[in-house]
């Protein structure tokens, strides 16, 4: 992506390995699907049944799976199952895709939301915490219930006349939507400002739930080994007969669709075309395997006639329809209030995480539609300051709040259909695609026995969507009635106005960067286009003293609902300064210019480092963190914590010529590297060095022996090279003090991880922080063992 | 070494109820039956294709490069 006019090269960050896309996978998957689909398929199905469900649904979910690995092998870009259709059958079929996606994901979001609240009030109302809004609002509660009745809805939400009085369900349902809806409000808000992590973070939190499962998951297994009469619970397998797996399938399909969003990512995923089929599949087989495990667990969870359960286990547990998975299992923990707290903060967590992820996808496909004119332009309106698709997030926002209204089995029922129907498409696809550019695409992984997999998909998921009638008729009002307006919007609206997209596989031809002569690499980070040019002098003194080749790099970090690969388009406004700072340095001096979009600034960088073999960083630093938490600044921190080279942090070093030099010494490498530095940016006429070290109890150092060392080896003379030794026990106020008469400071780093530093700080960057004058401070990258160990 | 014997024995007492118990269960019901051949089948399928994708992830190669120009071709012509 290399622009001949402008000599400036865009770049997307690959930051996702395998372990992040498939926890991405997972975390959107493990949502709310297996802690409500068990209590509901349970009644339908009976216990063996809801295992069975699990199973099979799973199996169904492979042949899917394999499908988008295939096209997302092929075809490893951001867009999923709308570029798929894009690619197979052109603009309708893509419309249609994008349409539906869109809507499963907000039915999605709209499903955690509900869930969550409904864990949530449920826990509050066993500790007796609501009973304020059952005195205040119980008027309220009955007018709407009442109201609800006569319009015939409320009998979706109570099972029978019982539950009513011994667990009081029905005073509970505004306030649970009431939750549902703040919860989902907050969560669009989150996504409004942008500022949702994905990637590392997300996986660390998706690894806690999977944890959490697989140990609920085991301890059935345990269970059932100690007391093998829990296997009774079993009996009657099918209560209901087969033919209501199909239904009870069709429901929990949901919980299978997370990884359409490790199709999307494919703009992030370091190499994709192998990472992404592997997590793909990876994904669904974990999943699986958790659900089964914990769907067992479920039904062996207690024994009739112990704990309070009278009747056959099923039975009761269907009774909670979907809170029965959080019922059965906290009477496995020791004590009920543990068990509830443990199942409620497990759900809580699964439930936010995933509707955030759906959030930011259902945003990412209307935002999908309004940037190819599919739906109005607005839609791919960017906001000024957060650079997110507000249009797109609102109209996303206002699908899952009414959605969210509904009953709990209804919204997991018309997401499962939309799903259902986008699979189906993607199933079309991978046989159409395969069919007319087998020969031609470049395929990191093809289907076995292809077209068997995808054909059994095709026939098995309307069998689904059919049979979904038995468990919820709304759900066949819902999703058609979308397909429709669907069919409508696109023959009036888009159909004229449609915008052909960019080349969707113009990946194949990107340009791989050209190495120089020289085989040290200098990278400057620029951000601020006022000391981009006092940046760029200092690095060339750098520069010629190392015969460096260097790369002018400014990082644009983009919003989660943005697709990298659309970055370039719309998140450069405001960004002028730095563009033209960048293309007015370049015909100066012999540099590469480079703009990359990333999600988060100091990763991006960090990735570029390791990317591009870098073997110094360079960065300018403006005097201040505005988070006291940081010591130098948000970038700067993880920046010097994590960057696998050298590192050289620049605070108001204009283009001056640096006369006196003062290089604190403790006697580490940065240390070594600091004299280095200041001995290349010393006025090399008239400049003096002086080495100076803060000796009490605690610290003794003997500077002198040192500065012979460093004298022989930075060839410096006697004059030019001075130390300074200083007794003192206020280390940091005894440099300030010395500092006052140097034209400049050179520190070195502490090693010490990111959590370390956040206790406190350490000397240097105290010093940093007070001291006024031009600054540097640097940091060596330190020899890791396997480094020493291939070193002949 | 009573003791002994005595623990030995009540554990393989334990042993073979727990393993009759396990027996009765299966074969008590033809519908439990099915649906544990059909439970260890689909988890058998589900791993073994799984483990098979992922191995031929990679090997597979058919791509010319010089076709790109036609397959932005075709897309660009479906798109229009």
């Amino acid at each position: 992506m290399k622009d001949q006019n402008n000599k400036i090269t865009s770049e997307l960050s690959r930051e996702l390995n395998l372990f992040h896309i498939t926890m991405m996978g997972l975390g959107m998957m493990i949502g709310a699907g297996i802690f409500i689909g068990v209590g509901n398929s349970i009644s339908y199905a009976g216990p063996g049944g809801v295992v069975l469900t699990f199973t099979l649904n799973g199996l169904l979910a492979i042949f899917t799976a394999m499908s988008y690995a295939e096209l997302s092998s092929a075809i490893p870009k951001a867009g999923g199952a709308y570029n798929f259709a894009r690619i197979g059958f052109g603009k309708g079929t893509s419309f249609i895709a994008g349409w539906m996606e869109w809507f499963a994901s907000s039915l999605a979001g709209s499903l955690y939301a509900v869930t969550f609240s409904e864990y949530v009030v449920r826990f509050f109302d066993d500790l007796n915490l609501l009973n304020w809004y059952k005195v205040n609002f119980m008027a309220l509660e009955k007018l709407t219930n009442k109201f609800l009745y006569n319009l015939g809805i409320l009998k979706y939400y109570i099972s029978s006349p019982e539950l009513v009085e011994i667990y009081n369900i029905d005073e509970l349902i505004l306030f649970e939507k009431i939750v549902a809806i703040l919860i989902a409000v907050i969560f669009l808000y989150i996504n409004f400002r942008g500022a949702s992590e994905t990637g590392k973070i997300g996986a660390l939190f998706t690894f806690g739930q999977i944890l959490f499962l697989v140990i609920i998951g085991l301890v059935g297994i345990i269970v059932t080994v100690i007391d093998p009469e829990r296997l009774n619970n079993f009996k009657p397998f099918m209560p209901n007969g087969w033919i209501k797996l199909l239904a009870t399938m069709g429901l929990t399909y949901v919980a299978f669709e997370g990884y359409e969003v490790i199709a999307q990512a494919g703009d992030e995923t370091i190499n994709p075309k192998k990472n992404l089929p592997k997590a793909i599949l990876l994904s669904v087989l974990i999943v699986t395997l958790i659900y089964v495990s914990v769907a067992f667990t479920t039904v062996v969870s207690v024994k009739m006639g112990k704990q309070g359960v009278n009747i056959p286990v099923w039975q009761w547990i269907s009774q909670y329809k979907q809170e029965g998975f959080g019922e059965a299992i906290s009477k496995l923990m020791p004590y009920k209030n543990l068990g509830n707290i443990i199942v409620t903060l497990a759900v809580i967590c699964a439930s936010t995480s995933a509707l955030n992820a759906t959030i930011y996808s259902a945003t990412r496909s209307s935002y999908a539609l309004g940037r190819d004119r599919m739906l109005p332009k607005s839609f791919s309106k960017i906001s000024r300051k957060n650079k997110t698709p507000y249009i797109a997030l609102l109209s996303t926002g206002i699908i899952i709040i009414c959605v969210a209204l509904l009953p709990t089995h209804h919204v997991a029922a018309s997401a499962s259909f939309m799903f259902l129907c986008l699979f189906f498409l993607v199933n079309i696809c991978v046989i159409k695609i395969r069919r007319d550019m087998g020969d031609e695409l470049h395929y990191g992984f093809l289907i076995p026995l292809f077209p068997l997999f995808p054909i059994l998909a095709i026939i098995l998921q309307p069998l689904l969507i059919f049979e979904l009638r038995e468990v919820s008729k709304i759900s066949w009002i819902i999703a058609p009635s979308w397909l429709i307006i669907g069919f409508i919007v696109y023959f009036i609206y888009s159909k004229k106005r449609i915008i052909p997209s960019e080349d969707e596989i113009h990946i194949l031809e990107e340009e791989k960067a050209t190495s120089g002569d020289s085989n040290y690499h200098i990278m400057v980070s620029v951000s601020n286009p006022k000391n981009v040019y006092n940046l760029v002098t200092n690095t060339y003194k750098i520069c010629k003293a190392k015969n460096a080749k260097v790369e002018l790099l400014h990082m644009v970090p983009v919003p989660i609902q943005v697709t990298l690969h659309d970055a370039e388009k719309y998140i450069l406004e405001g960004k002028e300064g730095i563009v033209e700072a960048m293309l007015y340095l370049a015909p100066l001096f012999p540099l590469s210019t480079t703009i990359r979009y990333c999600r988060n600034i100091a990763r991006g960088i960090v990735n570029a480092i390791k990317e591009k073999k870098i073997d110094m960083l360079i960065m300018g630093w403006h005097g201040k963190s505005k988070k006291y938490w940081y010591s130098l600044g948000s970038t700067i921190d993880p920046v010097i914590e994590r960057s696998p080279c050298n590192v050289v942090i620049m605070k108001d070093c204009a283009n001056k010529k640096f006369k006196n030099i003062l290089v604190p010494i403790s006697g580490g490498p940065n240390s070594i590297f600091a004299l280095e530095i200041a001995n290349i940016i010393l006025d090399k006429k008239e400049g003096k060095i002086t080495a100076l070290t803060v000796n009490n109890e605690n610290h003794q150092f003997d500077l002198k022996k040192f500065i012979e060392k460093q004298k022989e080896r930075l060839n410096l003379s006697s004059k030019t090279l001075k130390s300074n030794t200083i007794i003192s026990n206020d280390t940091v106020n005894s440099i300030l003090e010395e500092a006052n008469n140097y034209d400049i400071i050179i520190l070195g780093s502490t090693y010490k991880n990111f959590i370390f530093q956040m206790t406190g700080n350490t000397i240097p960057e105290k010093i940093a922080k007070k001291y006024e004058k031009p600054l540097i401070m640097v940091k060596s990258v330190r020899k890791k063992l396997r480094d020493f160990l291939n070193t002949k | 070494m009573y003791f002994y014997f005595i623990y030995i024995d009540r554990y393989i007492d334990k042993c073979q109820y727990h393993l009759i118990t396990f027996f009765i269960f299966i074969f008590m019901d033809f519908n439990t039956i099915i649906g544990l051949i059909i439970l260890f089948f689909s988890i058998f399928i589900i791993t073994f294709l799984t483990i098979i994708s992922i191995s031929r992830i990679n090997k597979i190669s058919k791509f010319n490069p010089s076709n790109a120009r036609e397959i932005k071709r075709k897309i660009h012509e479906r798109s229009k």
